[in-house]
């Protein structure tokens, strides 16, 4: 483990991961919220952010103390980075009374992720089970994870609607990193780093200001501790599966009733993994329309009308049927189908649905008439 | 027993009837032939006899002006052609053909629905049975009604 | 991070179609075609009973078809009906023009687990189409084991008369019944259900394929009979969108049909299925 400074060393490990040829991308206060982009250097990094989160609302706060990581992360997950909401698939030409295909080119640069918590390495592992499976590996997610380098941090300051402790993470990430920054303001203010990989340990050699000291090390275990206990335990975690029974429950009407079917929940949580393939027309001067077409991937959702669909028919024509299947695939069916509970508990989900609506408290109304036998 | 005593007990329809019941049909019914082509029951006649069917195919057949007219249900062995004896107009409401060379035992649905009032031990057999073989149509005409076909697959 | 290093290329994409050439169209019904494709270069594993290939209609998009035949040379029958955008492409597609394909995918009718049984196959509609290779597996060792329940909306609507003709000739016993037609037609009117309800020697396996309606009421009908649940597959269809359970829109509970399915064990679905909108 090594002590950084926070503005000094912090800039200097994301300057390291340029040198090093990464895309550096992290945390950027972009039109009031925290967006994750492209930085070039520490000074791009929040400064003095604070985040207040609960359902159906985020608003941030910006003061003059040198706090680097005391905000929670906005819509924006980690996922766009390696799974596009949007990209190109393959191009497809007429050739010689057949068609050949191409694959748009690789990224050029190995992508840098920085300021991850551990409920977005968490993702990020659920949707390597998902997209990685072995018998059909996805080639264009793989590319990018595959030298994916990823600075995580732990979180000092969770929101209301965080609920990692329930699904089987914490403040402090475990695994699925090669940095570990832990923020600590007791004391001098640093930033305790400590390697989860052995180029993670190369490059903090090079960055790092001292190694770190028992006091560091227990103000590390502090922060967690402290962001533990300021985080009740709101579910039964790992034991959702087999409580939500009740697919004739009639709360699933009641928060149908409250659902605007508008997707969001869907489009900022960072493990749903749904998507559609679509055939565009390549427009292009060098050769005529229809000669070339575009398959492309796009994010699709659930809660779309034709998501599921026989024969063009909807199969799931009402919103309480689509709620219901949001619900029991995040919590419910996705260990069965992926080894992995699907929910990390980030709260994205509930901050921002546009009525409000509390996975968590939804999840437990059912779960209260599932331990008692409810129908199911 | 008799032939027709045998052939009764052996149908689907009447299986499991007690010999002392199935004496008292059989003494209402008698073995009929019909050719193919030819009717079995005209709808809004007075429906006075139904048959077991022990051999071929009956049509239900329903007509409309301008239409030609379609079998919507096929009688096989094993089952009945009629309820219409046991229920109040008594007249028959569709059309029944012989598809096939047909073989029945046509039984008087008069006497029939006589001796299920005198004795309702024999009035609750034939009353489930016919219960049973309504339920098994209604459950078809619906499936029908659905058009299931016509959709995907 | 290690592990995931060694996915830094992968040779084959999933995603990617093959060029297929039309070789033959037979018209099967009024509104339904089969379409012999034959590889232009190289050629797709064969598909198993019950699989399905994603076909890829040049520009237009790309739908779930399942094969309902396949030729020593590498060629692959696919029937399909023209209902949407892309069906009605691929109807409409000429001799000599490409199609793209990927697969095959999907699970198979364990048609080697029932051999020896009496095994009974219901299909409706465009439902034979999955299931004619199995018929073909499961006639060809043993005949008079096997019955086969078809059933259509009507005659001129029903599928591979000529199958149906050859699997009687063999030996199987063929029960055919359609929802309405006139006095030429040699077979049932009703339900594939009421046909199955006729059926008096007992089975103990089933196959069976059609609209969701249909096969839970047979279903039903032949558990009634004795058929025990365990031993009874149906193939359910819902939109298989990437074909290798990446894409999430064809989930059924926690079956992601495209790879636990189509064809499933009656007793693994036979609740959810009793759910509407499920």
């Amino acid at each position: 483990m090594f002590v950084l400074d926070p503005a000094t060393g912090l800039d200097a490990l994301v300057r390291a991961l340029v040198d090093d040829g990464y895309r550096v991308v992290g945390p950027l206060v972009r039109d009031g919220v925290i967006v994750y982009d492209d930085v070039r250097s520490g000074d791009d990094l929040p400064k003095g952010v604070t985040v207040e989160q609960s359902a159906g609302r985020w608003r941030l706060t910006i003061d003059d103390r040198p706090t680097r990581f005391s905000w929670t992360p906005g819509a924006d997950s980690w996922k766009r980075f390696v799974f596009p909401a949007h990209q190109e698939v393959l191009r497809v030409r007429h050739v010689d009374g057949s068609f050949a295909t191409t694959r748009p080119p690789s990224p050029d640069r190995p992508l840098a992720l920085l300021g991850a918590r551990d409920c977005e390495t968490r993702a990020l592992g659920v949707l390597d089970r998902v997209l990685i499976d072995p018998d059909h590996p996805d080639p264009r997610y793989a590319e990018r994870r595959a030298d994916t380098f990823v600075v995580a941090v732990t979180c000092g300051q969770p929101s209301a609607t965080c609920w990692c402790t329930s699904m089987g993470g914490g403040p402090r990430p475990r695994e699925g990193f090669d940095i570990l920054l832990t923020e600590v303001t007791t004391g001098v203010h640093r930033l305790i780093a400590e390697p989860g990989s052995e180029r993670g340990s190369a490059l903090l050699a090079r960055v790092g200001i001292a190694p770190a000291t028992d006091e560091d090390h227990a103000d590390v275990e502090a922060v967690a501790d402290a962001a533990t206990s300021s985080m009740p335990a709101r579910l039964p975690g790992a034991d959702i599966p087999t409580l939500l029974a009740g697919m004739h429950h009639p709360h699933w009407d009641e928060v149908a009733a409250r659902c605007l079917s508008c997707a969001n929940c869907t489009m900022v949580c960072p493990t749903c993994f749904c998507s559609t393939l679509s055939d565009t027309a390549a427009l292009g001067a060098d050769h005529a329309a229809g000669a070339e077409t575009v398959r492309v991937q796009e994010w699709a959702s659930c809660f779309q009308l034709d998501h599921s669909n026989l024969a063009g028919h909807p199969v799931r024509a009402t919103t309480m049927s689509r709620y219901r299947q949001w619900l029991t695939h995040k919590l419910q069916t996705w260990p069965e189908q992926f080894g992995t509970l699907g929910c990390v508990g980030c709260g994205r989900c509930t901050t921002w649905c546009p009525a409000g609506i509390d996975l968590v408290e939804e999840a437990a109304v059912l779960i209260g008439a599932g331990a008692q036998g409810g129908t199911p | 027993m008799s032939d027709l005593n045998q052939l009764l007990a052996q149908h689907a329809f009447f299986a499991g009837l007690e010999p002392h019941l199935i004496d008292r049909v059989a003494d209402m019914a008698t073995v009929a032939e019909f050719p193919a082509g030819t009717w079995i029951a005209r709808r809004g006649t007075e429906a006075g006899t139904f048959h077991a069917v022990i051999e071929g195919r009956a049509g239900i057949e329903l007509a409309s002006a301008g239409q030609p007219a379609l079998v919507v249900a096929t009688v096989h062995p094993g089952e009945i052609v009629g309820w219409s004896w046991y229920i109040e107009p008594h007249r028959w409401q569709f059309d029944v053909v012989a598809l096939d060379p047909l073989r029945t035992v046509a039984i008087d649905g008069g006497l029939l629905r006589v001796a299920c009032v005198d004795d309702h031990e024999l009035g609750y057999h034939i009353g489930r049975r016919l219960a049973r073989v309504v339920a098994s149509r209604l459950d078809a005409t619906r499936h029908q009604l659905m058009d299931v076909y016509g959709h995907a697959r | 991070m290690g592990t995931l290093a060694d996915l830094r290329s992968i040779p084959v994409d999933p995603l990617e179609p093959i060029p297929y050439r039309v070789v033959e169209l037979v018209q099967e019904t009024v509104d339904v075609i089969t379409v012999v494709a034959a590889p232009v270069g190289q050629a797709l594993p064969p598909a198993q009973p019950g699989q399905f290939m994603l076909v890829w209609a040049f520009g237009v998009g790309e739908i779930p078809i399942s094969v309902s035949r396949m030729a020593a040379d590498g060629r692959v029958m696919l029937t399909v009906r023209a209902v949407g955008q892309v069906s009605g492409a691929i109807v409409g597609l000429q001799v000599g023009e490409v199609v793209g394909l990927r697969g095959p995918f999907g699970t198979v009718w364990p048609v080697a687990e029932v051999l020896g049984a009496d095994v009974v196959v219901v299909a409706g509609g465009l439902g034979l189409a999955p299931l004619r290779m199995a018929i073909d597996a499961l006639v060809q060792p043993d005949p008079r084991r096997i019955t086969v329940v078809v059933g259509s909306r009507e005659p001129a609507q029903r599928l591979y008369p000529g199958d149906l003709t050859g699997w009687a000739e063999q030996g199987a016993s063929v029960h055919e019944t359609v929802d309405t037609a006139d006095r030429e037609w040699h077979g049932g009117v009703g339900t594939a259900t009421t046909m199955v309800e006729r059926l008096h020697h007992p089975h103990q396996a089933a196959f069976v394929c059609g609209p969701e309606l249909m096969m839970m009421s047979a279903v039903r009908a032949l558990a009634q009979q004795g058929v025990p649940t365990d031993r009874t597959w149906v193939s359910l269809e819902r939109n298989m969108h990437c074909g290798i359970g990446h894409c999430g829109r064809c989930q059924l509970g926690a079956l992601l049909l495209c790879r636990d399915g189509a064809v499933v064990r009656w007793d693994h679905v036979e609740e959810l299925m009793e759910v509407r909108g499920r």
